[in-house]
């Protein structure tokens, strides 16, 4: 079972989730930079484009905020604010190593409960504005919330019938010997594309799309802005970092500490998914949700059926 | 219907499935990222399908809008109006050519498989493709930047090959805008479109093909036969006569009944009209009487 933390962590916590953040935002940066040509260039040019997402930040800090008519501000700044939020207590359960800040007994359960708040932060910042591009960007997500959670859900259970345990301690336990992405192949393929699609990144970024000139986020500006495009990096940062104690086996590995493997595979998951978005276009809802729920879900039904079975003969 | 701060409520409407929605009225264009510039789609949104769509083009003496929209946006400044006197650029090769000038076939071929890139960077754009929108627009600028034969197949054979194996972009887009050849005739569309007789995906193979083709012939250096009919990047050019992008114009509001805003902007952007050609014609028959 993992150890507690002390307290100090409730505050190391929030800031380790950004500068990761950042990292994988400037990662991102660089290779779409790099995509014109083909080639990521100089050294110095993949440094200038690393920086960006940080002038970026800067930018809109200073910049004057634009309000749209009869907006409904406060739910807009609810819904910006919330989505940070919701990124870093999701991560109260991530172990680093084997040791979280708090490891809760419903691990699991809480995880998928504050990576909900996400539906409602993405709805309420595209409601508030009282914007049309906005208000389709809100509802885009509900859309994809209905396409992505159920197999998610079923994916993050199995990892819990695995262990017999819905603390994230003792799911990384139960995988000393083996790691669930071994015997769970289609559970953890499931749980990478939920990962980004609960963080409408990548792939599944059609709530804030360009087509919809930026959806959700199109109306958002300053503060606000930064807030929720930098929580949904969070979020993206948590989710693939959740798949590491999930399924990867968490800080079990030969040789490093705890810690150094945690971090090794977050960054490997992570690597994997900002070079994965740069292979497919946008998938829209109206299409993914007959492959989710058609596909996904009785391949994941089949897999926890697998797992339990195997659970009951041991 | 109420006016909250000045503007005005969503009335509502029966929905395709005879429920009673609220809807909205929005006006998309005449500048948006990757949209044809210059065209205004007057669309009337129930969440987010598309329920009633009418086409104007914005900055044009005439208004071409059909359906319900008959009425160019009437406070269109003078000054504002684009130089439509100057020819379209992605038909000026073609349109040179018609008046007796010699263009070689080469830069008549530079000049389509540019647009064509032109096209599909938007195209991927909307999509929500980036690395294959910045490479089409990479290989576009260098084609018109006079890059040779060899360089240009090396730039676009990579945009070609993945474009065209991508299954997840097949799945994404079939059966999006499915324009049949009979009716793209009947509304006089004779370019790309025409060719592709299908649906989104269809008309991108069309442009991903004359990209290909286009790319192997930049260097050609013999002129383009005058005599021939010209066909640009949207179609049939002739002096006078009806611009090919008119009739993409045309079908636009059947295609974009009913579906859905992103399948709208991908529709739009599967055709995409050149509206410089319209203000072209259009100027040149004010001039002519």
């Amino acid at each position: 079972m993992a150890e507690r933390a002390p307290l100090w962590a409730v505050f190391v916590l929030p800031a380790v989730l950004v500068v990761v953040a950042v990292a994988v935002a400037g990662l991102d940066a660089v290779l779409a930079a790099g995509a014109r040509t083909g080639r990521i260039g100089s050294l110095r040019a993949a440094a200038v484009h690393a920086v960006r997402p940080g002038r970026e930040v800067l930018r809109h800090l200073v910049q004057q905020p634009r309000r749209t008519r009869a907006s409904d501000l406060p739910l807009a700044r609810i819904g910006a604010a919330l989505l940070p939020v919701a990124a870093v207590l999701a991560a109260v359960v991530l172990p680093l190593g084997f040791r979280s800040v708090s490891d809760l007994p419903e691990g699991i359960v809480w995880f998928n409960a504050m990576e909900a708040l996400a539906w409602a932060a993405v709805w309420l910042a595209g409601w508030g504005p009282n914007s049309a591009l906005s208000l389709i960007g809100g509802y885009r997500f509900l859309a994809q919330g209905l396409a992505y959670e159920l197999p998610h859900m079923l994916a993050i259970t199995t990892a819990a019938l695995g262990a017999e345990s819905l603390r994230v301690g003792e799911v990384v336990d139960a995988q000393a010997g083996l790691w669930f992405a071994v015997w769970m192949p289609a559970a953890f393929g499931i749980y990478l594309l939920s990962a980004m699609a609960m963080a409408f990144w990548g792939p599944f970024d059609q709530p804030v799309g360009v087509d919809v000139a930026g959806g959700a986020a199109a109306e958002l500006s300053g503060v606000d802005r930064v807030l929720f495009l930098g929580g949904r990096w969070l979020l993206l940062v948590v989710a693939a970092a959740f798949s590491v104690p999930l399924f990867l086996g968490g800080g079990h590995g030969p040789l490093l500490p705890g810690w150094a493997w945690t971090v090794l595979k977050t960054a490997a998951v992570l690597a994997v998914l900002v070079w994965a978005r740069r292979r497919v276009p946008t998938l829209r809802m109206e299409r993914y949700v007959e492959l989710a729920w058609v596909v996904l879900t009785p391949l994941a039904v089949v897999q926890a059926l697998f797992v339990a079975v195997v659970v009951l003969n041991r | 219907m109420g006016l909250v701060d000045g503007l005005p409520m969503a009335d509502r409407a029966d929905d395709r499935d005879g429920l009673r929605l609220d809807r909205l009225h929005v006006p998309l264009g005449p500048v948006l990222t990757d949209w044809p510039s210059g065209l205004v789609l007057r669309l009337t949104l129930q969440g987010d399908i598309v329920q009633e769509a009418a086409v104007e083009a914005v900055g044009i003496g005439e208004a071409v809008g059909i359906g319900e929209v008959v009425e160019n946006v009437e406070a269109v400044d003078q000054a504002t109006t684009p130089p439509a006197s100057r020819s379209p650029f992605w038909d000026e090769p073609f349109l040179l050519a018609a008046k007796g000038v010699r263009v070689s076939q080469g830069d008549a071929a530079r000049r389509l498989c540019a647009a064509h890139l032109d096209s599909l960077g938007r195209f991927f754009a909307v999509v929500g493709w980036g690395d294959l929108a910045a490479r089409a627009r990479f290989a576009r600028d260098r084609a018109l930047a006079g890059t040779s034969a060899a360089e240009l197949t090396a730039l676009v054979s990579p945009v070609i090959r993945r474009a065209e194996r991508s299954r997840t972009l097949r799945g994404l887009t079939a059966g999006v805008g499915v324009l049949s050849g009979e009716h793209a005739r009947h509304h006089g569309v004779t370019g790309p479109a025409l060719v592709a007789d299908g649906d989104a995906h269809a008309r991108m193979l069309v442009w991903l093909e004359a990209v290909g083709r286009g790319a192997a012939t930049v260097d050609v250096s013999e002129a383009l036969d005058a005599t021939e009919e010209a066909v640009g990047p949207r179609g049939r050019i002739a002096d006078g006569a009806t611009p090919a992008s008119q009739g993409l114009l045309d079908v636009l509001p059947c295609l974009l009944d009913g579906a859905e805003f992103a399948c709208a902007r991908i529709i739009v952007a599967s055709l995409d009209p050149d509206l410089d050609e319209i203000g072209h014609v259009t100027m040149a028959r004010t001039h002519h009487g």
